[in-house]
């Protein structure tokens, strides 16, 4: 893993952190200085997975990526296998490298709204943001342990300091945008639907083409029903289609009688 | 500065319907008129407007996507806050979600057209009759049946004895329905649009915004053959009146650069829904003078309905684990009217999991605090059965959602509201912020009747009702916003607009959407908008009870 796909942070900035001073001073020097190559994705996983197997991680290239592996965990075995995804294999990196990100997620509804303030600050470039939650966890981290990165700290204390900055009103922005990004990208299929098929949804139909399931009728056996040459009803009944529905009226319920409220239509008088 | 004979701004249930038939009558005048209808957003159909910006087409044909990448859904749907009243203790918020883009709102609905009931029309308030004397729910029922048939409106049915297998309720409304007996309740089939539907009705998430029926599929595309133009990516600044007309002013955003323009019209339409015509109205007061005031009762913005909306999601019983997952089958396709004739609320239980999965301000999986708390006294993390706060991060939280995906039920209701919110120019003044007053006694009673209903029917399927984002965060969101240029009797002075939705003092000035229903209607708004909009053309092209469309363009 390259270290160049940190965010660099200048030796006096590292000073000021393990002295304690606001990260406020930080992002003022991190927003426009930002390297480009921080955008990088240091997972570098492919767009889409579509035999389900997910990539091994390695060490996690900067604390932002350990702060959402604590968010939104991964589970391996003994030897690092994959067996359930988390934030590294939705590709949260994809999520926070899309621009204005937290202007854009904040608008969307994705994050509580923010101060204006709070988005003026996290909101006009990605690499700024990424750059921010660094140097806050880095100096959060110093509080907790001296002289070691969030990111090397035990799991336990990793989430001792994430559980603390969600009941810091300062911090709070920071950590919500980083949750945000972290199930936008597990359930909202940014780059990958890793995490959709983990919580119990079918692969993609076409990813490039960003249809999940067409919704045409399928057979059980997947196969794709042109309903304008096949008769649905006939093959339901014959129990090869894929069915949504019971097929069957639920049971009445005795002195609720819908006519004092229903027209024949089925709207409400 | 180029001129249109009509502008409408706007695309939605209000301004697809007015395009399409003031569009066909302009064909048939000597003079033809030239209509011109200006969007802000995308056209995700792919074929309104050859100058939008956007991907490039799917396989099916148009530029949705299944994915909710900020990027993606700021182009077809947008979010408008109350960035204030989020922070105040003990005071709700407002959240509106609006769709965006060529078809407006019909971008991301799922296709519910209930017609209003009766006593929606016959809300009083202040001893005054809230809607105009010409409507009714009887007056609308011809509108109503024109919508529906262009729409291609049906009723479901829970069985194909009568009906195709395409068009059957889904196995999540029998669970539904199930829970609902168990309360003493009844669910009943939904009537959806699903007319236009690429696959009659199969719809599920991977298709909602792309094979299924919305306004591009039919008023829009009517507009276009009657040669009606469409503009997307222009956003409207204001308007101002001019010695024959109006003048609209905007940005074009499309091919990646921000052109301004100035189009001068004689007759404009504002259909921009509840919060953006508002919006445009607000910024653009300051542009009329006195004798001319667009909001000479200071009611603009003012008497915002939610319609009610207020949901709430959970889990059901492990046996029926797989039948509530919502990812087949229409998003809508049952609700529950037990409950109108006591407490003025529906119940429909619908398919938003990742939606709602995702929203961390209000979409977690925890328990309320306080169930019947009211607004937000109820803040505050629950605890999980062995003491610790339950959190919506971390391994737990995800197996949690693993756990849930397969017996995650959310619900809705819709209620007749006493429309306690307010539209207002943000701070920066531009954009508009939504906010909510005090919960009336009336919607407080309406609320609490349903989130306990829909309680009981989580319990009655042996499970547990979880997210309650009013009870816990003070939030009220809707998708249906009502009001904000409220339609009144001409001469009464208790509106923005009369029954035709033309401005008071500013002839030749409409609002025709949302913006204009003056109460709350208690089931899902877009036929009623609909309904409302056709009949507001048949008046405008007949002359009937106003000055003819034909006499306004010549003068």
């Amino acid at each position: 893993m390259s270290r160049a796909a940190t965010p660099s942070i200048s030796r006096r900035q590292a000073l000021e952190l393990l002295l304690g001073v606001s990260c406020a001073g930080v992002l003022a020097g991190c927003a426009p200085g930002a390297p480009d190559d921080a955008r990088a994705n240091p997972f570098a996983l492919p767009a889409q997975t579509p035999n389900g197997e997910v990539a091994a991680g390695g060490r996690f290239a900067d604390d932002v990526a350990a702060l959402c592996d604590v968010l939104l965990p991964s589970e391996l075995d003994a030897n690092g296998k994959v067996l359930s995804p988390g934030a590294r294999e939705v590709d949260v990196d994809g999520a926070l490298r899309i621009q204005d990100f937290v202007a854009i997620a904040s608008a969307q509804g994705f994050i509580p709204p923010l101060p204006d303030a709070d988005v003026r600050r996290l909101g006009t470039a990605t690499d700024a943001f990424r750059a921010a939650l660094n140097a806050e966890l880095a100096l959060l981290a110093a509080r907790e342990h001296p002289l070691t990165a969030f990111r090397d700290l035990p799991r336990g204390a990793q989430e001792r300091i994430v559980a603390d900055a969600f009941d810091d009103d300062a911090r709070r922005p920071l950590v919500l945008v980083a949750r945000a990004a972290c199930f936008l990208a597990f359930l909202g299929a940014i780059t990958n639907d890793v995490g959709l098929r983990y919580v119990g949804f079918p692969p993609f139909e076409s990813f490039d083409d960003g249809l999940a399931v067409s919704g045409y009728p399928r057979t059980k056996s997947g196969r794709l029903v042109d309903a304008t040459k096949e008769d649905l009803a006939s093959l339901a009944a014959r129990g090869e289609l894929d069915d949504y529905t019971y097929n069957r009226a639920p049971v009445a319920t005795p002195g609720d009688d819908l006519a004092l409220v229903l027209d024949a239509s089925g709207d409400l008088f | 500065m180029a001129f249109h004979d009509i502008v409408i701004v706007g695309s939605g249930f209000g301004g697809a319907v007015m395009a399409a038939r003031l569009g066909a009558y302009a064909k048939t005048l000597a003079s033809k008129p030239s209509v011109l209808v200006l969007e802000k957003g995308w056209d995700g159909s792919g074929s309104l407007d050859t100058r939008s910006d956007g991907g490039p087409v799917n396989a099916q044909g148009n530029r949705f996507r299944h994915s909710l990448s900020p990027e993606y859904t700021s182009k077809v749907a947008q979010v408008f806050t109350d960035p204030r009243g989020t922070y105040q203790r003990n005071t709700p918020s407002m959240n509106v979600i609006a769709g965006k883009g060529l078809g407006g709102g019909s971008i991301v609905y799922d296709g519910v057209s209930l017609r209003a009931p009766t006593e929606s029309f016959e809300e009083i308030r202040d001893g005054r009759r809230l809607w105009p004397s010409f409507y009714s729910r009887a007056a609308l029922n011809p509108y109503y049946a024109l919508v529906e048939q262009k729409l291609g409106v049906r009723r479901l049915a829970w069985t194909d004895a009568q009906a195709p297998h395409s068009q059957l309720a889904t196995k999540r409304d029998f669970v539904f329905a199930e829970g609902c007996r168990r309360i003493g309740a009844t669910a009943a089939p939904l009537k959806l649009a699903d007319g236009g539907d690429a696959n009659e009705g199969w719809w599920n998430q991977g298709q909602r915004f792309s094979g299924r029926q919305d306004l591009t599929k039919n008023y829009l595309r009517d507009a276009r053959d009657a040669g009606v133009l469409m503009w997307s990516g222009c956003e409207i600044e204001s308007v101002a009146p001019t010695k024959d007309g109006y003048v609209v002013t905007g940005t074009d955003r499309r091919g990646g650069a921000s052109v301004a323009f100035e189009i001068e019209c004689r007759v404009l339409i504002v259909a921009g829904g509840a919060v953006g015509s508002s919006g445009l109205l607000l910024r653009s007061v300051d542009r009329f003078g006195d004798a001319r005031a667009l909001d000479p009762a200071n009611l603009l913005g003012k008497q915002v309905s939610a319609n009610g909306d207020y949901g709430v999601s959970g889990i059901v019983g492990r046996q029926y684990e797989h039948d509530v997952e919502g990812h087949k089958g229409k998003p809508m396709s049952s609700f529950c009217p037990t409950f109108f004739g006591q407490h003025k609320f529906v119940i429909i239980p619908f398919y938003a999991a990742p939606l709602y999965l995702t929203v961390g301000g209000a979409s977690t999986l925890l328990r309320p605090d306080k169930p019947g708390a009211v607004g937000r006294a109820s803040s505050g993390i629950a605890k999980d059965a062995s003491g610790k706060t339950e959190r919506d991060w971390g391994l737990a939280y995800k197996q949690r959602l693993a756990s849930f995906g397969p017996r995650m039920l959310t619900m809705g209701c819709l209620a007749i509201d006493a429309c306690e919110g307010e539209i207002s120019l943000s701070r920066s003044g531009t954009g508009c912020d939504v906010s909510w007053r005090e919960t009336s006694a009336r919607t407080e009673a309406r609320w609490s009747a349903a989130a306990d209903a829909m309680r009981r029917i989580y319990e009655a399927l042996g499970g547990e009702m979880y997210l309650d984002a009013y009870r816990k965060d003070g939030t009220v969101s809707t998708a249906h916003p009502l009001g904000g240029c409220r339609m009144t009797e001409r001469g009464d002075a208790a509106g923005v607009v009369d029954g035709c939705g033309e401005s008071l003092r500013n002839r030749n000035l409409f609002v025709v959407d949302a913006a204009v229903i003056p109460s709350a209607l208690g089931v899902n708004p877009s036929l009623t908008i609909a309904a409302v909009a056709e009949s507001i053309a048949d008046r405008l092209i007949a002359g009937r009870g106003t000055e003819s469309l034909a006499d306004r363009l010549s003068g």
